[in-house]
């Protein structure tokens, strides 16, 4: 798997450090106005920014130069590939986050306390949020290409929405259809927060490796049905 | 003499069009040119060598072995050469090769070099910078340098110039003098089958027409000439397909021995080439 990891990393090298340099001006203009996020959600942000990005980039790659078919021409099975694929948007998304904390913590002019976001409880919280969005994403990515990342990016515009919509009618008494999300967004305030104790962490990280999994599981069965 | 490779009740159907049954062998040693019209379903039996495709019905053996159950190691000993091939434009050729080596435990690099240069092949040069038969050489290195004992392209010789497709071929021919290598290659180009192929796979609208060896295809099969009104095509046996014109009648027959039997000096006789074959089974009347 490490040998597909390397090949990625060789084929798409010159995009990334594109990105890298993107990304590192992009954060840097967060990093100087200082209010416009905080450090918590400038965490979340940045991975899901880099790691939505990861996707469109490795996909569009692979559709645009056609190497897919290379790729499962080698002497792997597709269930080891698209594994490799989850490994390197993980990597590839948990480096960019140390990256950009480190821009955000070493440059002078940082104006974001980038201490009260590096918490063990933080950082589980955001892998948590992380793993849903892109247990979600990838599946799309390897079954349906970039146009899948589209569909994805569009749907979650929807759902900005449809959220919207719903606080409409949450204000005019309908509450009850909000109730899933609020707990949801209740439930990880309480597992950041003081209270949250070692068992509830040790869920989460089970969670983190369940829906990652699962994502995993689906994607493989996608990918071994697609032809190519 | 073992086979290197058997394809057995091959099945693929999309909207439109089905490949029917395909069943053929390649003998260990020996060049077997996969032929056929465009849209015949050469790619497809390609594709399902590689796996790239789902078959819905079928064997593929490669070394014994079958392609699905084995794949890492079916596909370590492949060299698979596509009709265009599909690298990344922006790096260049020895960025490619350092990605791609390390997945062959074989890989032979100072061959890969020697091939570099016998084709004139610039190694620091991105790949987009390379003419398409640049391209199908680099492809082929690859697929040289990590000592395949298969050698499968799909019509690796469509847009190359001549002088590059002689060369390719020469090249191809010398890879099986040690009886241990095989090639399969799909091609339309029949001439440059005649030149090198020991077997010959015809594939029409998606079954196979004949897998035999090529000698013994160009020798049974042959063509009859009449005057107009001298024979009736039903008379000729073994019939594949014929043309009438203001000449008169052209036809092709799978068994021309038992044509000259019956015939005798009412129609002339012809060797066919596989071009002729391959016009006759698919655009002349009259299929038997």
């Amino acid at each position: 798997m490490l040998k597909l990891i390397r090949k990625e990393l060789i084929f798409n090298r010159n995009n990334l450090l594109v990105i890298t340099a993107i990304m590192t001006g992009f954060f840097l203009y967060f990093i100087y106005r200082g209010q416009i996020f905080s450090p918590r959600a400038y965490m979340l942000f940045t991975a899901f920014y880099v790691g939505a990005s990861l996707s469109v980039v490795l996909e569009s790659r692979e559709a645009k130069c056609k190497t897919a078919a290379l790729t499962c021409s080698l002497p792997y099975r597709r269930k080891t590939i698209v594994a490799a694929r989850f490994a390197l948007t993980w990597i590839l998304m948990l480096a960019a986050l140390i990256y950009t904390s480190l821009l955000a913590a070493v440059i002078p002019f940082s104006r974001l306390d980038m201490g009260q976001a590096l918490s063990l409880k933080f950082i589980l919280v955001s892998l948590l949020i992380l793993s849903v969005i892109f247990a979600l994403l990838l599946p799309f990515t390897i079954r349906f290409g970039v146009m899948g990342v589209i569909i994805f990016l569009v749907a979650i515009q929807l759902m900005g929405v449809v959220t919207l919509f719903l606080a409409s009618l949450l204000r005019s008494g309908r509450a009850d259809l909000l109730s899933p999300l609020s707990a949801a967004i209740r439930g990880l305030k309480y597992l950041a927060g003081p209270q949250s104790t070692a068992a509830h962490l040790v869920l989460a990280g089970a969670a983190i490796l369940l829906l990652n999994a699962v994502s995993l599981v689906v994607s493989q069965a996608l990918y071994a049905r697609r032809d190519l | 003499m073992d086979n290197i490779l058997e394809v057995t009740g091959l099945r693929k159907a999309y909207k439109g069009f089905a490949l029917k049954d395909v069943s053929f062998a390649l003998p260990r040693g020996t060049i077997m040119g996969l032929i056929g019209p465009n849209g015949a379903g050469k790619t497809t039996i390609v594709k399902l060598i590689m796996n790239l495709i789902r078959r819905q019905a079928g064997r593929v053996e490669v070394f014994g072995l079958d392609n699905l159950r084995h794949e890492p190691e079916v596909k370590g000993r492949i060299g698979f050469v596509y009709d265009t091939p599909c690298f990344p434009p922006d790096i260049n050729l020895l960025q490619i090769k350092s990605a791609l080596a390390p997945f062959y435990p074989a890989w032979n690099e100072s061959l890969f070099r020697r091939l570099l240069e016998e084709f004139d092949l610039p190694a620091k040069k991105k790949f987009k910078a390379l003419s398409h038969g640049m391209k199908m050489k680099f492809a082929l290195a690859l697929a040289l340098a990590h000592e395949a004992e298969l050698i499968l392209m799909d019509e690796p010789t469509a847009g190359l110039d001549p002088v590059f497709r002689q060369e390719l071929l020469g090249r191809l021919s010398g890879l099986i003098q040690d009886e241990r290598k095989s090639v399969l290659f799909s091609s339309h180009i029949t001439t440059d089958l005649e030149k090198i192929a020991d077997y010959v796979t015809f594939i029409h609208e998606g079954a196979v027409v004949f897998s035999a060896a090529k000698d013994e295809i160009l020798e049974t099969w042959g063509l009859v000439k009449a005057g107009a009104g001298d024979l009736e095509v039903s008379d000729i046996p073994g019939l594949r397909g014929y043309r009438t014109g203001k000449f008169g009648l052209e036809a092709l027959t799978s068994d021309i021995a038992a044509a000259r039997r019956r015939l005798g000096s009412r129609a002339v006789y012809d060797k066919a080439t596989l071009e002729d074959i391959m016009y006759f089974v698919s655009k002349g009347n009259g299929h038997a």
